[in-house]
């Protein structure tokens, strides 16, 4: 009896070992590489995450299993990141994602996620109007792209990726941004040129 | 127990009050403890849930975006709740994203804790709450709450709510036993009050006020009344009964009293002592050894062992002794007592003391005057006999005399002097005796004169002879009346075995003079009987006087035909009936039973004692008198009963070999 509880103990505490080395190790390996190479890592898993902190408007009839559309407007700079990111996933439960790298402008009111990539920086206030009026979350990574009107703007301060929350732009949209995302965000307003 | 039962009432009514307060009191908390203790452990984890839950749910965003500044003030929010020791934020890859609060001793906990799931610990409660995000894991919560501070302050609550309510209840219940006391317990003083004024005063009269009420107390209260009235008057039938009985002890010309075995001493005497013997009964009551020293040294033992003896086998015993009265006389005592069962086992003894002396002196007094009596009976009695024989002598003499005046008168005119004139006239003639009685005229006549006159004398001295020998049956006759007289006194005192019918044979000849002067025809009914067993001279003493008695009864009535029937009969219980029956002047109903006193006669010159000695001389030999008559004028019957000799084997006593006869 006391043979048997202390091996199984003796067990336990040697695969809890063998558990805690492995995490260290792995820690250790994603730790190394994480600062420089994540950061559009870190940015994909935002972007998935903005979907479940934003309310699309509602549509006229169901959105059912239509596919979501994240675009990504000018150089990609994801990589295969943002598709390992999103694959499988789903938004609203039951749409698959699929990501769109656009060239054509006049394909980018078809998204509902747009990425606008640092490429684009000149032609912000182009491809925003292009989809005005839609119900497309536009996102950035561009320093005061928010101000310009993007929906949210990624930035990178101190080593973490932080956000800047157009709310206006999104109400105009006709879209709603969870509370629990604003605390997390700066809320800048669009300045006037 | 023997506590509480010594307490006033309302002292009770508190202490029964005060615990059932208690009881149902701690019984209530208790459970209401218990409800609460369990109440609060489902609480404090709902409650820690709830909060991991909010905690965890404004924490999505933050671990979503991996911002753990965020993340580390919404857990800094967690300073409102100061329960709350400590809280980690951990993302899906096991990083802490954000902590709050000291986490020392806490690692292992949270380790060890599986989502959802509450493990307690050094009275901390550990929480694991997971953070998703639509259907995501993010990371997971882990609470840390001071499980048991609360818990102790809870306890501590409730520990001073207990005490409160207690304190309160109690001096609530207080209260309002004060105030019930009055209600309850006064009226039972009250009833006490009058209880106790019975009790000392001894007043039966005496009602308890509260009978009027209508509850318990109510009816205790008429009980209580209704027993004073009824003691009240059995208190009075108790105290009359006292008295008389107390009246009746006291006026009993003796001594009552009760002994107690066990410690031999009177528990009650009555007041005759003081009279009779001159000492109070309070000093027999005191003393034990008080009887002891009263009573004749002599006497003291016998008297003693009489009475314990009789009251160990609870019998009736009588006994007498002397006793030392107070004024130094000396008392004749009879104490008469029994023996009782008492309560069970006990024994008692009560009885009388009666003063005898002046009957002792009577009993002393009458013994000699019974000595004398009896003297004087036995004198009479050898007088009556003498009368007769006296009697007979004189008949009998009588007759002597006559034959010795006949022998006289013949003697005077015999012819003998006849025969000496012829003798005188040979004698003359002695010379010429052939010549004269050839010659003479008168010669020769005188031969044939002897002739004649031999003849004559002859014929003379036959008569002689016949008188003489009546002469001398007559003195024969005397000499058997003088030796059956002699026989009789000298027999007397002894018992013989003796045929009834030659007693009365030999009374009747003793009587026979005076029966006969008085013309009594005397007729005989002898049945054949047993030999009777007695003392013939007391018998014959009986019969003599019953007859003489008889003789005069009838000699006083005016009756021509005076007859005296003597029979003998066989009577019942083995005994001889002789029964005496005359038809003289018979006897008053009111004096038959008289008649045997001492001292009672009917005759003018009696002496009163001829029956009364004969009824005892029948009684002493085992025999009885008894007297009957129909009244005066019609006779009487004087019946005498003696023992019959006792049958051996069946047959009859050999006859007596000489019985006295009388000849006449």
């Amino acid at each position: 009896m006391k043979n048997t509880s202390s091996g199984r103990a003796c067990k336990r505490l040697w695969r809890q070992a063998l558990a805690a080395c492995l995490l260290a190790c792995a820690g250790v390996v994603w730790g190394s590489d994480s600062k420089g190479v994540s950061e559009y890592q870190v940015k994909a898993v935002f972007l998935y995450r903005f979907t479940q902190f934003v309310e699309w408007p509602a549509e006229d009839g169901a959105a059912g299993d239509r596919p979501f559309v994240i675009g990504i407007a000018g150089e990609d700079p994801f990589g295969p990141v943002l598709d390992d990111t999103v694959r499988d996933e789903k938004v609203q439960e039951s749409r698959p994602i699929v990501i769109k790298r656009l060239h054509d402008d006049e394909t980018l009111p078809k998204c509902d996620l747009l990425f606008i990539a640092q490429s684009e920086k000149d032609r912000l206030k182009h491809l925003l109007g292009k989809v005005r009026g839609q119900a497309v979350l536009t996102v950035a990574d561009t320093g005061a792209a928010a101000e310009q009107g993007v929906m949210i703007n990624l930035l990178v301060v101190q080593g973490s990726v932080k956000m800047e929350i157009n709310q206006e732009a999104l109400a105009a949209a006709g879209m709603k941004v969870s509370a629990k995302l604003l605390t997390l965000a700066k809320i800048v307003k669009t300045k006037a040129d | 127990m023997r506590l509480f039962q010594n307490l006033p009432i309302q002292r009770k009514i508190l202490v029964m009050t005060l615990s059932i307060c208690g009881v149902v009191l701690l019984m209530s908390l208790a459970i209401l403890i218990v409800f609460q203790i369990l109440n609060f452990r489902a609480n404090f984890q709902r409650d820690t849930e709830t909060l991991s839950a909010i905690i965890a749910n404004n924490s999505t965003a933050a671990l979503a975006f991996d911002d753990r500044k965020t993340a580390d003030e919404i857990l800094a929010s967690l300073k409102a709740k100061p329960s709350v020791l400590c809280a980690c934020m951990v993302n899906a890859d096991g990083d802490t994203v954000a902590h709050y609060g000291e986490m020392t001793g806490s690692e292992a906990m949270i380790n060890n804790t599986a989502e959802h799931q509450f493990s307690y610990h050094r009275g901390r409660l550990f929480y694991n709450e997971p953070v998703q995000l639509a259907g995501k894991h993010l990371g997971n919560l882990y609470l840390s709450v001071d499980y048991q501070s609360s818990f102790n302050h809870l306890l501590q609550f409730y520990s001073l709510v207990l005490a409160g309510v207690f304190l309160v209840s109690f001096l609530l219940a207080a209260f309002l036993t004060g105030r019930m006391q009055k209600l309850i317990a006064g009226p039972v003083l009250m009833l006490a009050e009058t209880a106790r004024q019975v009790g000392e005063k001894n007043d039966y009269s005496v009602r308890s006020p509260l009978a009027d009420r209508g509850d318990e107390i109510g009816a205790l209260a008429r009980a209580f009344n209704h027993m004073l009235a009824r003691i009240h008057v059995q208190d009075a039938a108790l105290t009359l009964s006292q008295e008389k009985l107390d009246a009746l002890v006291n006026s009993i010309d003796g001594i009552v009293w009760e002994w107690n075995p066990h410690n031999g001493q009177f528990t009650y005497v009555s007041r005759q002592s003081e009279r009779i013997l001159g000492h109070r009964p309070e000093k027999w009551l005191g003393d034990a050894k008080f009887w002891n020293l009263i009573v004749h040294p002599d006497d003291l033992a016998g008297s003693t062992t009489a009475r314990r003896q009789a009251t160990e086998r609870r019998q009736a015993y009588s006994g007498e002794y002397r006793a030392l009265a107070a004024d130094g006389r000396t008392v004749w005592i009879r104490e008469s007592g029994m023996g009782l069962a008492e309560n069970g086992d006990g024994a008692i003894c009560r009885g009388i003391l009666q003063d005898i002396t002046a009957e002792k002196n009577a009993a002393e007094h009458l013994k000699k005057l019974n000595t004398q009596l009896v003297e004087a009976s036995r004198q009479a009695g050898m007088a009556e006999v003498a009368t007769g024989v006296l009697h007979n002598v004189g008949n009998v003499l009588n007759s002597v005399n006559v034959s010795a005046s006949l022998l006289r008168e013949q003697l005077a005119k015999s012819q003998l002097q006849k025969l000496v004139q012829a003798a005188n006239l040979l004698r003359q003639h002695d010379a010429d005796t052939a010549a004269f009685l050839t010659a003479d005229s008168r010669g020769k006549l005188l031969p044939g004169y002897l002739i004649k006159l031999s003849d004559h004398l002859a014929a003379e001295q036959r008569g002689w002879q016949a008188e003489l020998d009546g002469l001398g049956k007559n003195i024969e006759h005397i000499k058997e009346i003088v030796a059956m007289q002699q026989s009789y006194a000298r027999m007397s005192g002894i018992i013989e075995d003796l045929r009834a019918e030659d007693l009365v044979a030999d009374a009747l000849s003793i009587n026979e003079g005076g029966l006969g002067r008085h013309g009594v025809r005397v007729c005989r009914e002898y049945q054949d009987v047993e030999l009777v067993r007695v003392d013939k001279h007391k018998v014959l003493q009986i019969l003599i006087n019953l007859i003489r008695n008889a003789k005069y009864a009838m000699d006083a009535s005016a009756k021509p035909q005076k007859v005296l029937t003597m029979s003998i009969a066989p009577s019942a219980n083995n005994r001889v009936r002789i029964q005496v029956r005359d038809n003289g002047i018979g006897i008053p109903p009111s004096n038959l039973t008289l008649i045997f006193q001492h001292g009672f006669t009917t005759k003018k010159d009696g002496h009163g004692f001829g029956l009364h000695s004969s009824a005892n001389a029948a009684h002493e030999m085992g025999g009885s008198l008894t007297a009957q008559s129909d009244g005066p004028g019609q006779g009487a019957v004087f019946t005498l009963e003696l023992p019959a000799a006792k049958r051996v084997n069946g047959r009859k006593p050999a006859e007596p070999a000489t019985a006295p006869h009388s000849n006449h």
